[in-house]
């Protein structure tokens, strides 16, 4: 018998964003089971999409993963994306990480994000800011290889 | 039917947007105040028809020189960064017009929704001088 682990939820796809919406839907409706935290599921469902959509938009072979899970001791939730990006993506991701890592204020970079994006014509680069600033979870990257694994950690209150 | 989803009614002051998303939105002008609800969900296939329908409501300005445009979020299920992308874009063009040219928007949404709290609480700083929140309970 299986030893028993704390609740996740993995999913492999095709890059498709109309798939992203289903996922989130469903991640939400998982964690609506597990988690105690209208105010958490909430911010998961923000965080999953905006990862999501990252990682099948920049996807060069086609293939993103996700896996969600709720972590005891620390009690955490994090959201975990892999996929093969460009090298040219891969190097925007990195700037755009770094950059939030050396943020302490995320409202204050979100707000230094949008004063970009409101000049932008080609996409929003609000997302990762989006997850830091608007659902409250920290971000970092790894890369494996040609992978690159983009993690959201945001604690869990005890009980919840 | 234009390409971008609107619908335009006879006497101009009223448009639908159906795109090829799960974004409603429906907007018109009464007793100087323009009135803008969108409903469902606002993602990626949505950004374009969300864009046309601002670029209408900003234009309507011009014709009835409203001071106002409310904009209900109580029906909206979601709304992803391209979406809100659209919405900053919007202040920012508000926020640069001339001062004689510009009018407040106000959001109303359900304090409630928590995802929809922080993307309130960000707009409200960025368009600190044109934006306004109208907390309300009782929706979703």
């Amino acid at each position: 018998m299986a030893a028993a682990s704390t609740p996740f939820i993995e999913v492999s796809f095709a890059p498709s964003m109309a798939l992203v919406s289903h996922v989130r839907e469903f991640a939400s409706a998982f964690y609506q089971h597990t988690l105690q935290d209208p105010d958490l599921i909430s911010r998961l469902g923000v965080a999953t999409h905006e990862l999501l959509e990252n990682a099948v938009k920049h996807s060069s072979d086609g293939l993103t993963r996700v896996r969600i899970e709720l972590h005891e001791e620390p009690r955490t939730i994090s959201i975990r994306t892999w996929n093969r990006p460009t090298g040219e993506h891969l190097e925007t991701l990195k700037q755009n990480l770094e950059e939030i890592a050396r943020s302490p204020d995320p409202g204050a970079h979100y707000q230094v994000l949008m004063r970009r994006s409101a000049k932008r014509a080609v996409g929003s680069g609000l997302g990762l800011g989006r997850i830091r600033a608007e659902a409250e979870f920290e971000l970092r990257y790894e890369t494996h290889g040609p992978e690159v694994e983009v993690i959201a950690e945001c604690p869990v209150a005890p009980g919840k | 039917m234009s390409e971008t989803g609107l619908l335009k009614l006879p006497n101009g002051v009223e448009l639908k947007a159906a795109g090829p998303g799960r974004l409603g939105a429906v907007a018109g002008v009464t007793a100087g105040r323009l009135e803008l609800s969108l409903a469902g969900a606002a993602e990626t296939p949505d950004k374009d028809g969300l864009a046309a329908v601002l670029t209408q409501v900003h234009a309507l300005w011009a014709q009835h020189h409203y001071t106002r445009a409310v904009v209900d979020l109580t029906r909206l299920t979601f709304m992803n960064s391209s979406c809100f992308k659209e919405l900053v874009t919007w202040i920012s063009k508000v926020q640069d017009a001339p001062a004689a040219d510009r009018y407040r928007i106000q959001f109303r949404y359900s304090p409630d929704v928590r995802w929809l709290k922080g993307s309130m609480h960000a707009l409200s700083t960025f368009g600190v001088d044109v934006v306004d929140l109208e907390a309300t309970q009782g929706a979703r």
